[in-house]
């Protein structure tokens, strides 16, 4: 083990002990200072410290790829190199949006504990990212999802909110059940925490086989696929709006990015296969039928939706399910193409959430005929609507085209003599065809229908930037996907 | 020369650019021009079909000008990539030529209060859209283009809606060509699959491959549904005329020379790479066929003027795919020839509806009648326009119709069954021919409805309906002058446009000259037929009438798709009320079955031998006690949960149980623990309950206890079995041994237990102290907050 110099280690943590610092920050000054000012004041001061934590964190993200090489503390515990920096970053910059979001919105009395609960999520998510090691992995996945139980829950006046965080807890607690279950068979059987490690001792025995089974169920619950996504549409709908868009998106960044790590490194010689022809058990077949069903559910319930936060529930689990064909796919280029749709598909959705959580409260609800007629009452927030549900939809030239793109082309081209994987994808497409149906009926309220009220919508100017901020991303990740799938490529190479 | 290629190159972008870069400047502009904005776009589009004209010199000497960019994802075929054929080419002069005119004619169509710097932008954008499905080079941008038109086409259509018919209608374009557009991207991944590149030359080039490969099939179908859903082609045909609620200027660009012309531009363009095979044949022509008379049959049942031109447009769009079809270079002649001069006539016609609902305020064929005299110049380009739909000798619509005939009759040496597609051409044009003598003859002549002379109230002109303002004359005028000049020497455009257009179409240079007089020979046969026919139809159109009635169908395509929407979205609500009913219980049943059938199988592939354990440890009296108290306990748990305190107390109970448990296996530590979370847990429970109602409602029947019931056992037998599993399989190294050497050396004590406690899980004991503690404190909480709740009463 060669040894680690201090001020790689101080680079490594940084971020991290920011954070921490800074949700100290806004609680105590909450308490101490804000006790008596108005709402506003409180939720945007608190708001403004919480966004320069994450700032800072930024900064000190973007010192990481100056180190010298990947920096491995206490056996694997916290790997940093230059992927987890960039995907960092992308939890950072999610959570940054989450936050502005949150300053408009109505987050209840309890504003400190608010941001608090919100940076200490992202300090789980942070360490997801940047761990190997399986019961880091355990820990960080906790932190971050008894944040959002409790985020979820932070409409305390509202019945909804609450039963959506019973819901969502028991869910998450059950899938924490699953995912230790499995993660202790994987040591009990390898004799090690550690991912490399793992993946150096596999063999196939049936222990590790219910291992395996379990540490997919649990994460299975996490990322919301069928059939272990019941709690998403009711968590979604229920929960303050920017918190739905913290579940939709950043949790999900990290979930799919241990994911990755833990299949293509940990159990790298269990995949099996999901070929049309050959079914053979391992990790693929699990995610080739659960990420089918997510596909052809998630898409075909989200039809009938009225609701515009539950849509995006079901859209969310279908688009879990389309990430899964980029697993199956089982390939370097595979794994590139998920990590390339998690960022379109997160951002795409931050942006979404954000639109509704800047409109809903002055229009009333978010129902879609709450929207109806919106593109004259905001024409630029409806601009942007435009642009995300389109990207969500798989549009060209937007993100979400190539998004789509890449992972189905991982799938085609894992197995190219016989094509074993078409069936997904054509799957995939017809899927999104179906989704195209149930986008366009939003559009529809924004655009088409016309509402009672044709009062105009002003929303703060910082807003409106930081969304279109996304909007400019998700349209640049269409017009030079290239470019950045390059970048993941030389970044998955090295991990 | 060199340089002057280069200059001509980069035209080709700024084609596609210059149009889409003043759509992007059209708010900004806006500001400035005011009402005058209009004329900012007529002059981006004259710019557009300029550069186009600039390029003609290299289209001309069969030397296409290439303009490609290493964008967006040139690893995988897609790069941006444009060339101007003669067949781009000429299809781009179209829609830059009629967007000039459209520009011009809107300026003047739109009211004050509508939103124009918007339309001009939706407008402009399109059109840069619809420019670059025709140059592109390759597959994939001409598909991205294409999905961008129905994009920007939504927002035109959508922009006036106010009421829900017109609404559906919008809705129902953009779904149905969305679909069609997403098979066409299927289709196109198949045929990179197949043949490496989305090249179109080299497509073109490796024909054979293409016909020969086992997928031709599947693509085939894949790109055909792209191109009907567009073009409006049975059965996708009935989402054309619901779309047509948008404004005239809209309708008029969208339906004569553009949106729904996409789908026979890509016919046209993958025409070198399929003709030939029978299933091509087949598929297109027959449903070129069944469109062109499903078409003009619908015509002659609208009453609506612009549902009238719709249906006929549909049914010119049918022939133009029938002749297709055919896939020989009479067929590829008359179909590229027919598709400019429908694009002319019909512009004009929408352009003249256009004007007669804006002097008049109605659409109504019944109502309209004798506008000749209130509008006499209205009435003449009206004429030519009608007359060219029609096939009347000495315009252009008579040139190709002669083509067509010519091209049926042509087959009928193969059998006497061929003589079929000329009865059918036949029946096609005299219905063509009767609905424009309507559009004409019936708007024009006869005798003026007093009502409509003195109305001024509906009539959005000022006064009584009179000839509009040159602005909206003269685009009317242009394209009826174009109608007549190819009608009557045909020479010019025949050297200029159709020329290059055929040979790329055909795949290689055709020779030919186009006449208006052949001789006699069968197809002005037909033609005289068709005409006298239509006349006579025309005379007694009442009689038609009524048999339409008779005839009318209750079933059609778009009952089809209203049910299919309906049953979907039915469906889909019930699924949703079926799964997610919002219990936990349900929940937990759809999540954990799955699992527990995954298990099983697992286990079973394993087989029993090596779940079981070859043996078990021996169990003392003692043991065997404590564990059927603890499962008697663990029942009763169950039994009495209805009263919340009760079930409490006989949890701590199970606790209590496995905490001697641990007793007897030796580790006191683990039994303490275990011992004091009971405790706290008790006491935290009953402090909640304490709130809540003394007893559980029955939320559940007893079937779904049962149901319950059978998963719990389920769940908990497969467990069982991976837990027994455990003690069956030979776990590599016993973590025991670990701790048992390394217990003295490293932690300098004898006592194992007690080493891994201090030393080994010092942190974890930590662990276990601080959520205690933290417990302890919670429960220290409520507490306290009962008692002050007790002093305040």
């Amino acid at each position: 083990m060669t040894p680690v110099p201090y001020c790689s280690i101080f680079t490594a943590l940084t971020p991290v002990l920011i954070l921490v610092i800074g949700a100290f920050v806004a609680l105590t000054l909450d308490i101490v200072r804000l006790r008596r000012s108005t709402m506003t004041v409180r939720n945007r001061t608190l708001g403004m410290v919480s966004i320069l934590a994450l700032l800072g964190a930024a900064v000190a993200l973007t010192r990481q790829f100056g180190l010298p090489g990947p920096v491995t503390l206490l056996g694997q515990t916290l790997v940093v190199n230059h992927l987890t920096s960039l995907f960092n970053l992308v939890i950072v910059g999610l959570t940054i949006l989450t936050i502005v979001i949150s300053m408009e919105g109505d987050v209840g009395r309890h504003v400190g504990e608010y941001y608090a609960t919100l940076l200490f999520g992202s300090i789980g998510m942070l360490l997801l990212v940047s761990t190997e090691e399986l019961i880091t992995i355990f820990v960080a996945l906790e932190l971050t999802s008894i944040c959002l139980y409790i985020l979820t829950a932070f409409h305390k006046g509202a019945l909804r909110s609450q039963e959506a965080a019973v819901k969502y807890f028991m869910f998450g607690a059950i899938s924490s059940a699953f995912l230790l279950f499995g993660l202790s068979y994987v040591y009990g059987i390898t004799g090690t925490t550690n991912i490399r490690e793992i993946a150096a001792q596999t063999t196939s025995s049936t222990l590790l086989s219910v291992g395996l089974l379990f540490t997919v169920v649990g994460f299975g619950f996490k990322v919301a696929v069928v059939p272990f996504h019941l709690w998403a549409p009711d968590a979604y709908e229920g929960a303050p709006t920017p918190v739905a868009a913290f579940i939709a998106t950043g949790s999900k960044v990290a979930s799919f990015f241990v994911l990755v790590k833990l299949l293509f490194i940990g159990f790298a010689g269990m995949q099996g296969t999901a070929f049309c022809y050959k079914f053979s058990s391992g990790w693929t077949m699990l995610l080739a039928s659960t990420g089918a069903a997510s596909m052809i559910l998630g898409n075909v319930v989200a039809i009938t939706q009225r609701n515009i936060k539950r849509l995006l529930a079901y859209s969310s689990i279908a688009h879990a399910g389309y990430v899964f064909i980029g697993f199956v796919a089982a390939t370097e280029f595979g794994a590139t193409s998920v990590l390339f749709y998690v960022i379109v598909y997160a951002l795409t959705n931050l942006g979404a959430f954000g639109v509704l959580a800047a409109l809903a409260n002055r229009a009333g609800g978010d129902d879609m005929e709450h929207f109806a007629g919106m593109a004259r009452r905001a024409p630029f927030l409806s601009v942007l609507m435009l642009i995300f549900f389109l990207s969500l939809a798989g549009i060209p030239p937007l993100g979400g085209f190539f998004g789509k793109f890449y992972l189905f082309a991982a799938a085609v081209q894992s197995e190219s003599t016989k094509f074993g994987l078409l069936w997904l994808v054509i799957l995939g497409i017809a899927m999104s065809a179906v989704s195209l149906y149930y986008y366009l009926i939003v559009l529809k309220h924004f655009y088409i229908i016309d509402g009672k009220d044709k009062s105009r919508i002003q929303t703060p100017v910082y807003l409106n930037t930081a969304l279109a901020a996304v909007a400019v991303a998700v349209v640049l990740l269409g017009l030079f996907p290239e470019q950045v799938l390059a970048l993941l490529k030389g970044l998955v190479a090295q991990l | 020369m060199v340089g002057g290629q280069i200059l001509s190159v980069m035209n080709l972008m700024w084609v596609i650019a210059v149009p889409l870069l003043a759509a992007l400047a059209t708010p900004l502009v806006g500001r400035v021009l005011g009402r005058a904005i209009g004329w900012w776009a007529v002059a981006a589009s004259l710019v557009a079909a300029g550069l186009l004209v600039s390029l003609s010199g290299s289209v001309h000497s069969g030397n296409p000008p290439v303009w490609s960019v290493e964008w967006p994802a040139p690893d995988w075929g897609m790069r941006l990539a444009l060339y101007a054929d003669g067949w781009g080419w000429g299809f781009g002069l179209v829609v830059a030529g009629i967007g000039t005119l459209i520009c011009i004619y809107a300026q003047h169509y739109l009211s004050d209060a509508e939103p124009r710097a918007r339309f001009f932008m939706y407008l402009l954008l399109f059109e840069s859209a619809m420019l670059g499905v025709v140059l592109s080079a390759n597959l994939v941008g001409l598909v991205i283009f294409w999905e961008l038109t129905s994009a920007t086409s939504f927002l035109l259509i959508g922009f006036w809606h106010t009421q829900e018919r017109a609404r559906y209608g919008a809705y129902k374009a953009l779904l149905i060509t969305g679909l069609g557009g997403l098979a066409l991207v299927a289709g196109v991944v198949l045929i990179y699959l197949a043949m490496g590149t989305t090249d179109i030359r080299e497509l073109t080039a490796r024909a054979g491959e293409v016909q020969a490969h086992p997928w031709f099939v599947p693509i085939l179908v894949l790109v055909l549904l792209g191109v009907f859903t567009k073009s409006a082609q049975f059965p996708f045909h009935f989402w054309l005329p619901d779309a047509m609620t948008a404004p005239t200027p809209v309708s008029a660009f969208l339906h004569s020379a553009t949106m729904v012309k996409a789908g026979v531009f890509l016919l046209g363009r993958i025409h070198p790479i399929f003709r030939g095979r029978e299933e091509w044949f087949w598929i297109v022509s027959s449903v070129g066929m069944a469109t062109m008379l499903l078409g003009a049959y619908g015509a002659l049942r609208k009453t609506d003027l612009k549902a009238l031109l719709a249906y006929s447009t549909i049914s010119q769009l049918g022939l133009i795919t029938l002749l297709y079809g055919f896939g020989t270079q009479l067929a590829a002649l008359a179909a590229t020839f027919h598709i400019f001069n429908h694009a002319a006539f019909k512009a004009g016609l929408f352009l003249t509806v256009g004007i007669v609902d804006h002097e008049t305020g109605t659409r109504d064929k019944r109502v309209l009648k004798g506008l000749a005299k209130l509008m006499p110049i209205t009435a003449v380009l009206c004429g030519v326009c009608a007359l060219a739909s029609a096939g009347v000798p000495l315009l252009n619509g008579f040139l190709s119709k002669e083509l067509f005939y010519e091209e049926m009759v042509a087959h009928t040496g193969r059998g006497w069954w061929w003589w079929w597609w000329p009865a059918m051409a036949v029946g096609g044009s005299v219905l063509t021919f009767v609905y424009s003598l309507e559009l004409f003859h019936g708007v024009f002549f006869g005798k003026l409805d007093p009502h409509l002379e003195t109305d001024h109230g509906q009539s959005r002109g000022h006064g009584q309906p009179h000839d509009p303002g040159w602005g909206m004359l003269a685009p009317v005028a242009i394209l009826a002058a174009i109608c007549l000049k190819v009608g009557i020497w045909p020479g010019g455009i025949e050297r200029y446009i159709l020329d290059p257009a055929v040979a790329a179409v055909w795949g290689q240079p055709v020779d030919f000259t186009i006449k208006l007089w052949h001789g006699f020979t069968a197809p002005l046969i037909l033609s005289i037929l068709t005409a006298i026919t239509g006349l006579v139809i025309y005379w007694q159109r009442h009689r038609l009438a009524d048999v339409q009635t008779r005839l009318a169908w209750p079933f059609g395509a778009n009952t089809i798709y209203d049910a299919a929407l309906k049953g979907l979205v039915n469906g889909t609500g019930k699924l949703t009320d079926a799964l997610q009913n919002g219990r936990l219980r349900s929940y937990l049943w759809l999540a954990l079955a799955p699992v527990v059938v995954v298990l099983t199988l697992i286990l079973g592939r394993e087989g029993w031998s090596r779940i079981w354990p070859a043996q078990f440890s021996p169990l003392a009296p003692a043991e065997a006690v404590l564990l059927g108290l603890l499962i008697v306990a663990t029942l009763a748990v169950v039994a009495v949960n209805q009263q919340r305190l009760t079930a409490v107390i006989v949890l701590g109970a199970v606790g209590a149980l496995v905490s001697v448990f641990y007793l007897v296996l030796s580790a006191p530590d683990l039994a303490l623990t275990q011992l004091l979370i009971e405790a706290i847990t008790i006491i935290l429970f009953l402090l909640v309950l304490w709130q809540l109602p003394k007893s559980v409602p029955a939320l559940s029947t007893r079937g779904e206890r049962f149901r319950d019931a059978l998963l719990a056992v389920g769940f908990g037998v497969v467990m069982c079995l991976v837990v027994l599993a455990v003690a069956a399989a030979n776990v590599p190294k016993p973590v025991a041994d670990f701790y048992e050497a390394a217990s003295l050396p490293r932690g300098g004590g004898r006592n194992i237990v007690n080493v891994i406690l201090i030393d080994f899980r010092g942190f974890d004991t930590l662990g276990e102290i601080t959520v205690l503690g933290i417990a302890a404190l919670g429960a220290l909480a409520l507490m306290k907050l009962r008692r002050r709740k007790e002093d305040r009463r």
